[in-house]
């Protein structure tokens, strides 16, 4: 899992729109929730994009 | 080494650096004296070190806005949070070391101050465990 840093504070220090991991959390010590209760993280979109399979017989 | 005046201290609670909006911080550390004391021709007390008792106290400059510390600190109370303390800023060293410990957030006073003050708040927070000093 992994979380972008969306507070104006740096958070284990990393500054607004760096990327910080679930392992680089716990071995700070800190809560993630906590984090992101407080508007401090996000998690990041991980979703990769949808590709649609290709039909056949059908041409754009 | 020089004496040091504190204007740049950092302070991190639960992994958020609230530097800039903490005025006063002492990391304090204070053994139980445990007496030893028996027959002897000494006719002295003597003693040994008992357990640790560590705590944090903080004085925080109020401020509810997004990121700030109302919110920082409002979802860890009753929890253990780290905290970590550097008489500066800067790399942690030898004459800047670094103090962590896992405090407990057991008080908050969301609002506090008089009239015509700076919404302030103080507390102290008992350490769990031991302070780990790093010097790199």
């Amino acid at each position: 899992m992994a979380y972008t840093v969306i507070s104006d504070r740096e958070v284990c220090g990393k500054k607004k729109g760096e990327s910080i991991t679930d392992k680089e959390l716990v071995d700070a010590g800190v809560s993630a929730e906590a984090l992101i209760a407080a508007n401090h993280i996000k998690a990041s979109n991980t979703a990769q994009p949808s590709i649609k399979p290709a039909i056949e017989g059908v041409t754009n | 080494m020089a004496r040091i005046v504190l204007t740049n201290a950092f302070i991190s609670v639960g992994g958020v650096d609230l530097s800039s909006l903490v005025s006063s911080v002492s990391l304090s550390s204070s053994y139980d004296v445990v007496e030893t004391t028996a027959f002897s021709s000494s006719a002295s007390k003597t003693r040994v070190a008992g357990l640790v008792d560590n705590s944090i106290t903080l004085e925080f400059h109020q401020d509810y806005a997004t990121s700030q510390v109302e919110q920082t600190i409002y979802p860890l109370l009753g929890t253990l949070a780290t905290v970590i303390v550097k008489p500066n800023g800067g790399t942690t060293s030898a004459f800047n070391p670094s103090y962590t410990c896992s405090a407990v957030i057991s008080e908050w006073t969301p609002v506090n101050g008089a009239v015509g003050e700076l919404a302030s708040a103080s507390v102290s927070w008992p350490v769990s465990g031991a302070i780990t000093k790093a010097v790199v």
